[in-house]
């Protein structure tokens, strides 16, 4: 995790920079505030962000590398990664990751979520799961339940 | 004055200073590669800096290895002109400009792939190799408070000077992608600046595979197309393009007219996701198809286009089987 955070996170982080919709939503809260509320929620749940992103990266992979077909997984998820190509610039600053959708549905929550390379990134290295209203962002207690790791 | 005296005098620019090596190029109309806007986030402009220049940022240190930092790379838009500045572009970069083209052509190749078809500017003509590409600049636009621009490689044959064609697959709340699909008309102007990429057909005799999914095809028809140009008939071609169902196949005519017309190639789409794949196409994942078709590589070179996944795969397969890596090529930056 990041000790410092860039001077002009909050900056990088407004639609039309980066990406066309921003990374914060409706959010009106500082990066650091929501990364902050973020983390306390995962600990209170007695979670890791690696445990989130590892989960995270795992269902990717199985989704992978298919042309793009909906696989059925675990008896549990179904999921389908986009294949897109040209680097998705970090925020934050690191390292440019690959664009490509993960749509999963879960069927045992009956919900649906969306994420990518990027999101996975963004959660591992410096605990953001993006501002609320934000299309990419899953409420933490929600993602872990979805991911089946609630302990 | 500053001066910014590129590959060795080639070329001589001059800077005022207080402002990036990527902003001084581009008033010279050197526009380098870049998908962040000169924010230091893409790593995609980079140079090579040899004297002058500010010193390297904490954002550089990230983004470039610690090998690429003593071979004296940097960011183009990171590198502030604070005195003389000697640098070296990569030489795909010399001879790349910005050119207002108009849209002459849209139409729909899939229910997410457009072709766009652009003129060049009166009197001006494009020289590129078949399988570079170009960034198209989508101008300021709903939140988008600046230009932004993205790589989309040429479609088109090199022959045709006077034209580029494009294949743009929508990507969902893409910040260019949707202004291509949903705000560009015939008729409307638009920035394109390059040719870049090392994405090229290498001279040898080796049987030629090319694997490409999706919005992959466009470099593989431009290098078809120069093929036929310049007559080189001596090679074979194997054309595999991976899809995921009969929706996502494009001109499939036109390549079946193709190879009707020169034996030398052999185009062979796959779908991964389709139950009766009907005639002349394969079922299954490309990856699948390519290592079916091939017991070893014996006299071959390898040409991929698609996302890093499916490079990645093909990469695996083709390698698997004994084809050196020397002998696959694709863009890095996909
Ligand atoms: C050498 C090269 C050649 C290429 N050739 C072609 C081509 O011929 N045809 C073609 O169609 N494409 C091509 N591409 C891809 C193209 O350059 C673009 O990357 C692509 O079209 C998407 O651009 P965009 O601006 O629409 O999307 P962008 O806005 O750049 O990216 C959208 C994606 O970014 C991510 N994202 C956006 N917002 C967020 C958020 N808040 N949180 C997390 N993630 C987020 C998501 O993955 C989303 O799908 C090529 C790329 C390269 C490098
Ligand atoms: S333009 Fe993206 S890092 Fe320089």
């Amino acid at each position: 995790m990041i000790n410092k955070l860039p001077a002009n996170i909050d900056e990088m982080m407004q639609p039309g920079v980066l990406c066309k919709d921003g990374f914060l939503g409706a959010d009106k809260r500082l990066v650091k505030d929501i990364i902050e509320e973020d983390l306390a929620t995962i600990k209170k749940l007695g979670m890791s962000v690696d445990e989130i992103s590892d989960r995270m990266t795992e269902l990717t992979a199985k989704g992978s590398d298919l042309m793009e077909r909906e696989v059925s997984v675990e008896n549990r998820y179904s999921i389908k990664v986009r294949d897109d190509r040209g680097p998705a610039p970090d925020p934050f600053g690191g390292s440019p990751q690959r664009k490509g959708d993960t749509l999963l549905k879960d069927y045992k929550t009956g919900k649906a979520v969306v994420w990518n390379d990027l999101t996975i990134h963004m959660i591992r290295e410096y605990g953001f799961f993006g501002g609320r209203g934000e299309k990419y962002r899953i409420e933490p207690d929600v993602l872990i339940n979805i991911l089946g790791l609630s302990k | 004055m500053y001066k910014i005296i590129v590959n060795n005098g080639e070329q001589e620019y001059t800077s005022e200073g207080d402002e990036s090596v990527l902003a001084a190029l581009a008033r010279n109309d050197v526009v380098l590669p870049s998908a962040c806007g000169g924010r230091g986030r893409c790593g995609m402009c980079r140079i090579r800096v040899f004297s002058g220049g500010s010193a390297v940022t904490e954002l550089e240190e990230k983004k470039l290895t610690t090998e690429q930092l003593e071979n004296k790379w940097r960011l183009g838009c990171q590198t502030m002109i604070t005195d003389d500045i000697s640098i070296e572009l990569p030489g795909q970069l010399i001879g790349s400009a910005q050119y207002e083209c108009t849209v002459e052509d849209i139409e729909d190749l899939t229910y997410d792939i457009k072709g766009v078809r652009f003129r060049m500017p009166e009197g001006k003509s494009i020289e590129f190799k078949a399988g570079q590409y170009m960034q198209i600049t989508a101008p300021a636009y709903g939140k988008n408070k600046k230009s932004v621009y993205r790589a989309y490689s040429i479609a088109s044959s090199p022959s045709e000077k006077d034209h580029l064609d494009f294949c743009i697959r929508k990507v969902p709340d893409g910040m260019v992608t949707t202004y291509v699909h949903e705000h560009l008309n015939v008729g409307d102007k638009a920035t394109l600046t390059g040719p870049y990429g090392d994405f090229y057909l290498r001279e040898s005799n080796r049987e030629i595979i090319f694997i490409a999914g999706g919005s992959g095809l466009s470099p593989v028809q431009s290098i078809v197309l120069d093929m036929i140009d310049k007559k080189i008939n001596n090679r074979k071609v194997n054309f595999f393009f991976g899809a995921c169902t009969k929706e996502d196949l494009y001109y499939v005519e036109k390549f079946r007219a193709l190879e009707k017309e020169h034996s030398w190639l052999h185009y062979i789409p796959a779908l991964s996701n389709e139950t009766d794949v009907g005639e002349n196409c394969e079922e299954g994942l490309i990856t699948d198809v390519v290592d079916r078709y091939y017991p070893e590589f014996t006299n071959h070179e390898a040409y991929l286009c698609g996302s890093p996944g499916m490079i990645g795969a093909c990469l695996k397969v083709l390698t698997a089987k004994g084809l050196d890596e020397s002998l696959i090529f694709y863009d890095k930056f996909s």
